[in-house]
């Protein structure tokens, strides 16, 4: 049982797209503007030259770059003036929304002469010479893999699983990587160097159909190797894969996250910030507010997983871990009703039996309040309504489920007291499903579900993190999440066969794939380096830094603002910017790494997989297209 | 008709430069050419004069650093041109990896042809460059003058206006050689305009209207071949039914010294090795299983007939009106 899911960076959501679109409208528009130029100024230098678009096109792209080369320089003669100005941004994003527009003005053009046709022949040509020349042969290392390294991978069936996934898309990865970077990068110079671009040319062919026809040739033919090397690796993976480790992982959750507040963390001094500490003080506690839940009014119980660090100050019992009280409230919970709530649950407790409950109540009736006979008397209604609707299901916690049920009904809240967290394990509750009865009474502006979660040992720290305690919202099939995993991997290997295709309509085909490579394993650590860049590291840029270590000031005090270190900082911004515009050439592959939740038996979702994934990937590759048709268009077949 | 201007270039110039600009090599200057509907234009010149950068620059495979290449009226670089331009390369550059029929239908679908209509002229063409046998092969394994035929029929495969022959008869045999030339005059006779170049000045010369002699990247002499090759100061005959002695040879001369004229030879004129070959390969199809055999030892290698080949066993019963 190991099912966390850790995940360093929070995936995108459709709400954060406007600001993304942003972030990639100004980071593509100055490279937009210096493309623009480079252009322009290769057409001046070199006499020999082929019209790129049709005239009129052409001049509009030249009006167009000369406004936004304007705009964008107006915006740094704003920033220089006042860097707090507003409507810099203002003009720096039209000027970067103009040249955009004017470097995809002749490409828009020319995709009225692209016919589907012409470009589905090219990419079959790729699709055959690859068959024809034996290349897939190379897959066949794979069979190693699948035949020796079960060898090596543990036995313990809280583990199996995880390395069997991460094994075989280990596996997977490089070899298909690396296929793909060289037949995408020796594709065109090879037929340049063999002259069949002579033959290709020369027919009404246009030069981007090639671009795209040996993409798209590529991508299927990369699409087929990986669709069977994933169903063989499924098979793998079905096969040795033992059967108490399937039971825990051999499936995709579908969890529903919330959002953590830890109230008075404590700091424990340890790993890298990712949980927070709690302990048995009061008021130290853990909530995870649900903003939104799924329909589960119709459920009887709902499974809320979690998993949580724990940290030892004294030994504890062997072999134990520590308890924890958690406490699940719903907007129609009341807290003025919390002496009822806990007067009724003890007695419901003590004659568990609802028949004895009955009985009892009925002596009682004199001694009781009106309303608390009323009240219970409901409370065994529910208690039997449930009893009566699960009597087949003979399992041996029905009791209590049927009591928390009717507790939920009446009250909206669960709370369970005592329960055992063991370090590293994932474990569940049960709560309740009438918890999420819909009562037509519940204040519509509060979040539907808030879980608190204390710590009961006292000297023992309990560590949480967001992603650590969900509800379950549904089980999908291990095999389907299989496939979406696969969906990250596919789109690496998109990304490296156009940006090799694109650098190869200019470069040899050594260099294309070195450079793809590089940018590859670039991307790999672009986290590191990001964090760099983008300013997160303590004491500033490397002006200011030097500055404060000139003056002798610590990181944390902030300067004094002198003219000079207002030019420092102002330099230092423009420093991180140009970092931030190197940065957006290296691709963002490890955002596509979605081994995690598959090994981990969590359901991607697909909407995620849009977002955070496909549309990523295609703004990173628009910019490539671009490159490619740019150089290919301009480039002298022959020469 | 003799009129329309399909191909010009006006100042025409190519210099191939390295990758910093520097100049390597002025592979053509100031080249001014006019190409009309229905004619073969031949390009003569030796090795490296400028013959293939001309094609390239029509073609837009490459692009000119001064001056400018009009094909049908646009610019070489427009890509729209290539719809009626068929072009078959110095050496065939075709995928190895395809069959002839493949092949076909590639280039079919590079001009966004349908299906039944890629079909039906892949399928005709290949019969027409003789490669129905062969049609399933994949060209890795053709022979050059094979890989020539099907770099034709590729060249053809739109029905061109225009086609352009870079060296069509090179790796061809002398019967695929006068087939290529009677292939060229018939798409003549079809309208289309033809442009070739060829170092092998007898095959220009057999088909051409027109030619234009380059040297190191210069246009030194362009007209009409039958006119270039005139020689207004000579006069030829041939006469036939008799047997050459000297009364006749006393006579001739005397008649020309009387017209101002000199004798300058008179003597049986011998075939061509073309004609030779052809009619050789001729015979041997109408009798399969004949082969050539060693003369017997001690026989003199010459056969009494002077005009009969050497080392033709068959060649009696061929002796007919040739040449
Ligand atoms: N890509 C190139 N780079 C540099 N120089 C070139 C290039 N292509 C051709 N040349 C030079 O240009 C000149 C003309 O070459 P071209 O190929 O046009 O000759 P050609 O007339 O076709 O010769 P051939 O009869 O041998 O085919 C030659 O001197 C050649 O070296
Ligand atoms: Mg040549």
């Amino acid at each position: 049982m190991f099912a966390v899911l850790v995940i360093e960076r929070e995936p995108l959501t459709w709400a954060q797209l406007p600001g993304m679109v942003q972030l990639w409208i100004e980071g593509t528009g100055v490279y937009a503007m210096a493309g623009l130029v480079l252009v322009v100024l290769f057409r001046a230098l070199r006499p020999a030259n082929a019209p790129l678009c049709s005239a009129p096109i052409w001049k509009a792209t030249l009006f167009l770059g000369s406004v936004s080369l304007l705009l964008l320089a107006a915006a740094g003669v704003l920033y220089a003036a006042d860097s707090t100005s507003e409507n810099r941004s203002w003009v720096f994003r039209s000027g970067c929304i103009g040249a955009i527009t004017a470097v995809l003005l002749p490409i828009l053009e020319n995709l009225f002469s692209l016919r589907w046709r012409r470009i589905w022949a090219l990419a079959i040509i790729s699709f055959k010479e690859a068959i024809r020349r034996k290349v897939l042969w190379v897959f066949s290392a794979l069979a190693l893999v699948f035949l020796f390294a079960s060898w090596y991978l543990p036995y313990t069936p809280q583990y199996q699983l995880r390395s069997y996934v991460n094994t075989v898309y280990r596996a997977m990865t490089p070899l298909l990587i690396v296929v793909a970077g060289l037949l995408a990068a020796f594709s065109i110079p090879a037929d340049l160097r063999h002259q069949t671009m002579h033959t290709i040319v020369t027919k009404p062919v246009e030069r981007f159909e090639i671009v795209l026809g040996r993409c798209l040739g590529y991508i299927l033919l990369m699409t087929l190797v990986q669709f069977v090397i994933t169903a063989f690796s499924l098979v793998y993976v079905a096969r040795g894969v033992d059967p108490a480790a399937a039971e825990e992982s051999y499936k995709a959750r579908v969890p529903v996250f919330g959002e953590l507040t830890v109230e008075r963390a404590k700091s424990v001094g340890r790993e890298w910030g990712y949980r927070k500490y709690i302990t048995a003080e009061t008021g130290n506690r853990a909530f995870w507010v649900f903003h939104e839940l799924p329909d589960f009014s119709k459920r009887n119980s709902v499974r809320c997983e979690f998993e949580f660090d724990i940290f030892r100050t004294t030994k504890g019992v062997q072999g134990r871990g520590i308890y924890c009280t958690f406490v699940f409230e719903t907007p129609r919970w009341n807290s003025k009703r919390l002496n009822d709530y806990n007067i009724d649950r003890e007695w419901l407790s003590a004659n568990l039996s609802a028949r004895e409950a009955d009985v009892r109540a009925q002596s009682e009736r004199e001694r009781w309040f009106p309303e608390t006979l009323q009240r219970r008397l409901r409370l065994i209604q529910t208690i039997q309504a449930f009893r009566a609707q699960t009597e087949k299901r003979e399992t041996s916690d029905r009791d209590q489920l049927a009591l928390a049920n009717a507790l939920a009904d009446e009250y909206g809240r669960y709370e369970l007291r005592s329960k055992e967290v063991r370090d590293y394990h994932t474990l569940f509750i049960d709560a309740p499903g009438r918890l999420f009865a819909k009562k037509g009474d519940e204040t519509s502006d509060r979040p539907p579900l808030f879980v608190i979660v204390r710590c009961e040992s006292p000297t023992q720290y309990l560590g949480v993190a967001e992603h650590d305690l969900y509800l379950l919202a549904d089980e999908r099939s291990f095999e389907v999440n299989f496939f979406k995993g696969a969906i990250g991997l596919w789109l690496r290997i998109c990304l490296v066969i156009t940006v090799a295709i694109a650098l190869s309509t200019y470069l040899t085909g050594v260099i294309s794939f070195l450079v793809t490579m590089m940018l590859y394993l670039a991307g790999l650590t672009a986290n590191f380096i990001q964090s760099v860049a983008e300013g997160t590291i303590q004491g500033g840029g490397p002006l200011e830094s030097a500055l404060r270590l000139a003056k002798q000031v610590n990181p944390l005090v902030p300067l004094d603002q002198t003219p000079t270190t207002r030019l420092f900082l102002g330099v230092d911004e423009v420093f991180r910017f140009v970092m931030r515009l190197f940065l957006n050439v290296i691709p963002d592959v490890e955002r596509h790494d979605l081994t995690n939740y598959v090994a981990n038996g969590f359901d991607i979702p697909v909407g995620q997989l849009v977002v955070d994934n496909v549309m990523p990937l295609v703004g990173y590759l628009i910019g490539w297209m671009v490159v490619g048709f740019y150089l290919l268009k301009s480039r002298e077949i022959a020469a | 008709m003799a009129n329309d201007v399909i191909v010009e270039t006006r100042n025409l110039t190519k210099i191939y430069r390295d990758f910093w600009g520097r100049q390597k090599k002025v592979a053509l200057r100031a080249l001014n050419l006019e190409i009309y509907r229905g004619e073969i234009f031949g390009l003569l010149g030796p090795n490296g004069s400028g013959k293939t950068t001309t094609i390239k620059l029509l073609l837009g495979l490459l692009f000119p650093n001064e001056g400018e290449a009009l094909v049908f009226g646009e610019p070489a670089t427009q890509v729209k041109k290539n719809e009626r331009i068929g072009y078959l390369p110095e050496e065939s550059y075709l995928y190895r990896f395809l069959n002839a029929e493949e092949t076909l239908d590639f280039y079919g679908r590079l001009f966004d042809l349908p299906a039944d209509q890629r079909r039906q002229r892949a399928q005709k063409l290949i019969d027409m460059v003789g490669l129905s046998q062969d049609k399933r092969r994949i060209l890795k394994e053709y022979s050059k003058g094979m890989r020539q035929r099907i770099g034709l029929a590729q060249a053809l495969i739109n029905d061109p206006d225009l086609v352009i022959l870079d060296e069509p008869t090179s790796g061809l045999d002398p019967i695929g050689t006068r087939w290529m030339k009677d292939l060229i005059l018939d798409l003549r006779k079809e309208g289309k305009t033809v442009i070739m170049c060829s170092h092998r000045l007898e095959d220009v010369q057999d088909v051409c209207d027109r030619i234009a002699i380059l040297n190191e990247g210069e246009l030194q002499e362009l007209g009409k071949v039958d006119v270039l090759l005139e020689d207004a100061n000579r006069v030829e005959m041939r006469a036939s039914g008799l047997r050459l002695n000297d009364e006749l040879r006393r006579d001739l001369d005397e008649v020309l010294q009387r017209y101002g004229g000199k004798l300058e030879f008179i003597g049986h004129p011998t075939t061509t090795l073309e004609d030779l070959f052809l009619r050789i390969v001729k015979e041997s199809k109408e009798h399969p299983g004949r082969r050539y055999l060693p003369p017997k030892e001690g026989e003199d290698k010459k056969t009494d007939d002077g005009e009969k080949p050497i080392g033709s066993p068959f060649a009696k019963e061929g002796a007919d009106a040739e040449g």
